[in-house]
């Protein structure tokens, strides 16, 4: 069931045009990740479907259970986690069940859930990055939201504030919630999302699961006692995916049925004497910068 | 949702703020005193005497002008606050993510000022009662509600201008020390200015009087003023008037102001992103 269609948006700021005629579909219990570089357009457009901010052109329609304003059913974090300074953890919880017509009770244990509990009573201006962040998820939560929608929700934590957040992500996105999850770093979000968007300047460049997306492509690194030799035999051999790195390390990109054994046979045959051969599956990083470079 | 819901949700949001609470505790400690250093100067001619001050029908002019510089500098600053602070806080836009709509966030910081203003009347109303109470020394029921001009309801409608206006600044201009700059800068400079050496000089008469804050300003006139210009036309003076609007004029003006100036907010605010 499609949870969320954006059709054709685009958001203009002056002369700046942040997005170009946007179009995606998101399904009911997806967990789609919004790639790109930063000033890419990924925060207008999740401040565009949770209505903050106004569309240029174009439309977007949530497909969301019963009536009402539709961000009584979502749960959002923009940038960084916004609350009323002078009030506590629990009070500005308080404070966003009444908006959502909520009971208070369950706030001890979403507090719990982030491990806020202990420090309920502290006001929020007092809060590190990680805490005021880990309350912002506690805020999202409140309302039992049918979709979570993120906007790097790691920036600016520690190592340990980052696990943290990515382990709570993680144990929302099983209990199958529809989560929308904006970020640059791209390991953060091949281990969590099952379908991406790739997102730059403005356009959307690919969209698809994340399976789909990194296609059926491995990376095998080689290196020799003669690189231009065996540069040389691999063009012979009509492997056209080269890349030499700045570390002398030339990258092959192979089908994944492409056998190994196979390739090792081209280069004993050509006398080519290796000294390093490194068979590892494409990155969605990987992925990520040639579609970008690409456009 | 709800209207009484929503100004619920405000009341829980201001009630922990310490500005807030500062500024409603002077505005409770100042409405029913200030009048009191009167006292101190009353038997100087040709201000009033004490009984013209704190007895019926003149308490309620004396506490209504007092109350009016009072509610400018204490109430409207808290209109004014209260929506540029939201927009430093970003706690605007986390409303609206959290899942107020628009117009509710809109309503409700409508409906909360109407709360405070009826609260500010009925303070006003019961320092005037109890004034006039201790110092006129007729029997209460004949004097105690002779309430000249409707006085509460111009001191309603003056609250609900001072508050809607700086709710009307804070929406349009967003910055907090810029917000604050432009709504004491207009009020005391700017449409002084305009009004008496742009228009009057200009068009001359009587229409330079009918600026917003001049109409809000005349629902609570200074007394002496009011009974100076009465003195001046029984004298045959037909300009001792001219800077001052008749009550029933005050009384009509003013609620269209009102509705301008949050309409007006509300028109940029629905408008613009957040």
């Amino acid at each position: 069931m499609t949870i969320l269609d954006i059709e054709n948006i685009t958001k203009n700021y002056g002369s700046i045009r942040a997005l170009q005629s946007v179009s995606l579909t998101i399904e009911a219990g997806q967990i789609f990740g919004l790639l790109g570089p930063n000033g890419s357009g990924k925060t207008t457009m999740l401040g565009i479907i949770a209505g903050i901010i106004k569309t240029t052109e174009g439309k977007y329609r949530w497909n969301l259970s019963g009536k009402g304003f539709h961000n009584l059913k979502l749960g959002v974090i923009l940038e960084t986690p916004n609350f009323y300074p002078y009030m506590n953890a629990e009070q500005n919880l308080q404070l966003v069940c009444a908006i959502k017509q909520y009971p208070t009770e369950k706030i001890d244990s979403l507090l719990e859930l982030v491990k806020l509990k202990e420090r309920k009573h502290s006001r929020f201006s007092s809060y590190s990055l990680g805490m005021r962040q880990r309350l912002a998820i506690a805020a999202a939560m409140i309302g039992d939201p049918e979709v979570l929608i993120f906007d790097e929700p790691t920036n600016g934590l520690d190592p340990e504030g980052i696990a943290e957040i990515r382990s709570i992500i993680q144990r929302i996105a099983k209990s199958g919630k529809t989560v929308i999850l904006a970020s640059h770093i791209l390991n953060e979000v091949e281990k969590v999302c099952t379908h991406v968007g790739i997102i730059k300047s403005g356009k959307v460049l690919a969209t698809g699961p994340v399976g789909q997306i990194l296609g059926n492509k491995d990376v095998l690194e080689i290196s020799s006692t003669d690189n231009v030799n065996l540069l040389k035999l691999l063009h012979e051999h009509q492997f056209t995916d080269i890349n030499t790195r700045d570390d002398g390390i030339i990258e092959l990109l192979v089908e994944t049925n492409t056998s190994s054994i196979e390739i090792s046979k081209v280069l004993y045959e050509g006398e080519v004497l290796i000294t390093h051969f490194v068979r590892k599956r494409r990155s969605l990083e990987d992925e990520f910068l040639e579609i970008t470079k690409n456009n | 949702m709800a209207l009484l819901q929503g100004i619920a949700i405000e009341i829980s949001k201001w009630k922990h703020n310490a500005l807030f609470r500062l500024l409603m505790l002077s505005y409770l400690i100042l409405t029913p005193t200030v009048i009191f250093t009167g006292k101190m100067i009353s038997d100087i001619p040709p201000l009033p005497s004490t009984q013209t001050m704190f007895s019926f029908p003149g308490v309620w002019h004396f506490q209504g002008y007092i109350g009016s510089w009072i509610v400018f500098f204490i109430l409207g600053y808290f209109a004014v606050y209260m929506i540029t602070s939201e927009v430093e806080w970003k706690t605007q836009r986390q409303s609206i993510l959290h899942g107020l709509t628009r117009k509710n966030y809109f309503s409700n910081k409508v409906g909360f000022i109407t709360l405070l203003s009826s609260l500010a009347t009925i303070w006003y109303s019961l320092s005037c009662i109890l004034i006039g109470a201790f110092h006129d020394s007729t029997s209460l029921d004949s004097t105690a509600f002779y309430v000249t001009d409707f006085a509460p309801l111009r001191y309603f409608l003056m609250v609900m201008s001072y508050m809607s206006f700086g709710l009307f600044i804070g929406f349009i201009v967003k910055k907090s020390g810029l917000s604050m700059f432009t709504y004491f800068g207009y009020i005391i400079f700017l449409e002084p200015l305009l009004r008496w050496s742009f228009h009057y000089r200009i068009f001359g008469g009587n229409s330079h009087n009918y600026y917003p804050m001049n109409v809000v300003e005349d629902l609570m006139p200074n007394p002496l003023y009011k009974v100076a210009a009465e003195m001046g036309i029984e004298l045959g003076d037909s300009n001792s008037a001219i800077g001052l609007l008749k009550t029933f004029e005050t009384v009509l003006i003013s609620p269209a102001y009102v509705c301008v100036f949050i309409l007006t907010a509300w028109f940029v605010f629905k408008r613009n992103d957040l």
